[in-house]
């Protein structure tokens, strides 16, 4: 895709849009639940045997009934871990009711998962998340955040207690597939690693219609038969894209946002936090999108002008040893995000205030710029970097 | 990159000193109300403190908790100080994390949050529970957590840690008042919640109450949403309404507060919701009389009880 303009990549991305669109059956919803959309898609979730609805849920309901609303619509997977605070015993009030008919997909705790954990604590967690969830076994236990380095390197994945973890939950009952997520700077080379070693069928990453460069992994998942769910799809981290020219659009834009991902096929299916039954109503309003409009290309050129010159990618890295400095390019553009779109000031003067003076963007005036051209997103680095310079430095 | 020195108390002046110095540039609004260095002590007993203190904020809190950030900043997150400590003799390892919430009631909700009510009560702050290898508690507008690896243990180490931790972080503070707005008789241990928002799953639903009752076989939630006005309270209550329009046995009800309805829900059971002034309460579960008693104490207790400062939005 590089090299392609935004337009283009859209537009391309558009075009490989596959589908038969299937109706399966769906539980017929209780006599009083509000009236909106429903799944409309379903598409087989790798070779588990599942067929997935193409809009799942993500995390972030608090109160039971809109979780039971949402699989009456006729979402069948939800995401959850041990670390969404609540989440899995939320899950638990709903789930006997639906067991057989939701893929619970479900994470131990990042930080739990070491290069020396052993398989008997891995096995002891899955059993306390089994408690919280009401249930005796998950669909998928994931690796939660690999390639992240705060939570080690790939050493970390490559410890076989959780693989003998996974094999001994999978001869208990308690775990039918297994996989990983990731948004992390090594997202690419550590489910890469994953997938070339047959441990994963299923894989949960960061990707929406901003972030390239992981069209090789997913057609290596999708032919080794590895399911592929899209999160984070939203381009920015913030629930609402609050961008000034969209102001009053922000549900179009999130809608498109979704519809870009449903489009490119390039997924099975994507999880998208559901805290309330508006936000079911305007995500489950996409499901069965196999193609964009001109509108929602309109919607997304508003966010990509707005979010995409300054938008440092999540799982990128690319520019990283670019410099020829040492200037940590990733750094210093996420504080001046934080300066300028979260209202951080002072945080990111703080953490500016630690990169040391060798280091600095002072150099970049007069340097041809490797950096922006190992950058694939175009992020005008230089031009950002000095801004970031005469912003963030103090005298 | 990420570590800041032990000494960013200093890093903080400097750059407040920096800033009063450019003129005509934005101005810094705010700054860190609190010392980071008093609050995680370089020592307490045994344990010592490794020397870099990690700061997160609402724009990387994800970097430390991944998608769990979500809800942090829902609830009023600020920033985030957390360190490590180890035993000198044992050389178990514990994380501290010291969250710094938008105010005293964010603090309780991200608390009664993520704690178990089961979990055993220790002398912590306002509020605190130890698991086998966690100890939360909260204390004014910060809520902490301290985790040993599993097995690690040593919880009466670890309780002390966590003292000398309260004691630097100042006065406790007290309950939200809003928790009397409940009654407490039937009331369930440690049930009362503060929901910043989609409460009910309503998006119009934020900065409620909840607190959950059980007599046997009938379990309730009574709920206390508040709006800024009458005129914004009534129109959520007929969004509510008219949400709920396809449930059986939809009846107005005439008092108390200025009216109502009830309806029955699938799942939610037998409900009643009125609205008092610019406030709305909902009983769901309890059984009609039940409920209406409920409801009348509740709406009674509403003009009693003082309600607390408004609620800071959260980052997003
Ligand atoms: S422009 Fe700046 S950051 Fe980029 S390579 Fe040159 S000195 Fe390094
Ligand atoms: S500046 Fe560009 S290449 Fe570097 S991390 Fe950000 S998005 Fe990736």
């Amino acid at each position: 895709m590089k090299g392609m303009n935004r337009r283009g990549f859209v537009r391309a991305s558009a075009a490989v849009a596959a589908a038969a669109m299937t109706r399966p059956a769906i539980a017929a919803p209780a006599q009083d639940a509000p009236d909106s959309g429903r799944v409309r898609r379903f598409k087989p979730l790798g070779k588990t045997g599942w067929r997935v609805g193409d809009v799942s849920a993500g995390s972030g309901q608090r109160d039971p009934a809109v979780l039971n609303y949402i699989f009456e619509s006729g979402i069948n997977l939800i995401d959850t871990g041990f670390q969404y605070a609540g989440h899995e015993e939320l899950v638990g009030k709903v789930l006997p009711k639906w067991r057989d008919k939701v893929f619970v997909l479900d994470k131990w705790d990042p930080p739990l998962v070491t290069a020396t954990v052993t398989k008997s604590a891995l096995l002891e967690a899955l059993d306390v998340s089994l408690q919280r969830l009401n249930t005796t076994y998950v669909d998928c236990m994931m690796l939660h955040s690999i390639g992240h380095p705060r939570y080690g390197g790939l050493e970390r994945i490559q410890n076989p207690a959780i693989y003998e973890a996974w094999d001994e939950a999978k001869r208990l009952g308690k775990v039918r597939f297994t996989g990983a997520s990731s948004h992390g700077v090594r997202m690419i080379e550590d489910m890469n690693w994953g997938l070339d070693n047959n441990r994963f069928d299923l894989i949960l990453i960061g990707a929406n219609f901003l972030t390239h460069g992981a069209e090789p992994l997913l057609k290596k998942a999708r032919a080794k038969g590895v399911g592929t769910i899209a999160m984070k799809t939203m381009t920015t981290y913030k629930s609402d894209l609050n961008i000034q020219a969209l102001q009053n659009e922000q549900t179009n834009a999130r809608q498109a946002c979704l519809k870009w991902i449903l489009a490119s096929d390039l997924f099975d299916t994507l999880v998208v936090s559901m805290p309330n039954y508006d936000r079911v109503a305007e995500y489950l309003a996409v499901s069965g999108t196999t193609s964009l409009t001109a509108r929602d290309e309109r919607y997304l050129r508003t966010v990509a002008a707005a979010v995409g010159p300054r938008y440092c990618r999540p799982g990128c890295g690319a520019c990283h040893g670019a410099c020829p400095h040492g200037v940590p390019v990733a750094d210093i553009l996420r504080y001046k995000m934080y300066f300028e779109d979260y209202g951080e000031e002072k945080f990111a003067m703080q953490r500016y205030g630690l990169v040391p003076a060798s280091t600095r963007p002072s150099r970049c005036a007069g340097c041809a710029a490797p950096c922006e051209a190992a950058c694939p997103y175009g992020l005008r680095v230089r031009e950002r970097l000095s801004e970031a310079d005469r912003q963030l430095r103090f005298a | 990159m990420r570590w800041l020195a032990a000494g960013l108390m200093l890093v903080t002046l400097t750059v407040d000193t920096g800033v009063a110095r450019q003129t005509g540039q934005r101005s810094v609004a705010r700054s860190i109300p609190y010392s980071v260095g008093r609050a995680l002590p370089d020592r307490s007993g045994d344990w010592t403190r490794a020397a870099q203190i990690q700061m997160f904020n609402p724009g990387d809190l994800w970097e430390h908790i991944n998608g769990a950030a979500e809800q942090y900043l829902t609830y009023g997150f600020q920033d985030l100080a957390t360190a490590q400590y180890t035993d000198r003799t044992t050389r178990t390892v514990v994380v501290v994390e010291v969250y710094r919430m938008a105010g005293a009631v964010n603090a309780f909700g991200i608390y009664r949050q993520e704690v178990s009510p089961k979990a055993r009560a220790v002398p912590l702050g306002v509020e605190g529970r130890a698991s086998s290898n966690t100890i939360r508690f909260w204390t004014g507008e910060f809520y902490v957590k301290l985790t040993t690896p599993p097995g690690g243990g040593r919880m009466p180490e670890l309780e002390a840690l966590g003292a000398a931790i309260a004691k630097g972080l100042g006065a406790p503070g007290a309950m939200p008042v809003e928790a009397g707005w409940f009654p407490t008789a039937g009331q369930l241990p440690d049930s009362v919640k503060f929901i910043p928002a989609d409460a009910l799953g309503q998006a119009a639903f934020a900065n409620a109450f909840e607190a959950k009752y059980e007599n046997p076989g009938e379990p309730a939630t009574a709920l206390v949403v508040p709006f800024g006005s009458d005129k914004d309270a009534a129109a959520a209550f007929a969004r509510y309404e008219s949400f709920l329009a396809k449930a059986r046995g939809k009846t107005k009800v005439a008092s108390p507060g200025d009216g109502g309805f009830s309806a029955t829900d699938s799942f939610q059971g037998f409900i009643l919701a009125v609205r008092a002034g610019s406030r709305l309460v909902i009983s769901l579960g309890a059984p009609e009389e039940r409920a209406a008693a409920m409801v009348s104490d509740i709406v009674k207790r509403l003009g009693t009880v003082q309600a607390g400062q408004p609620r800071k939005e959260g980052s997003w």
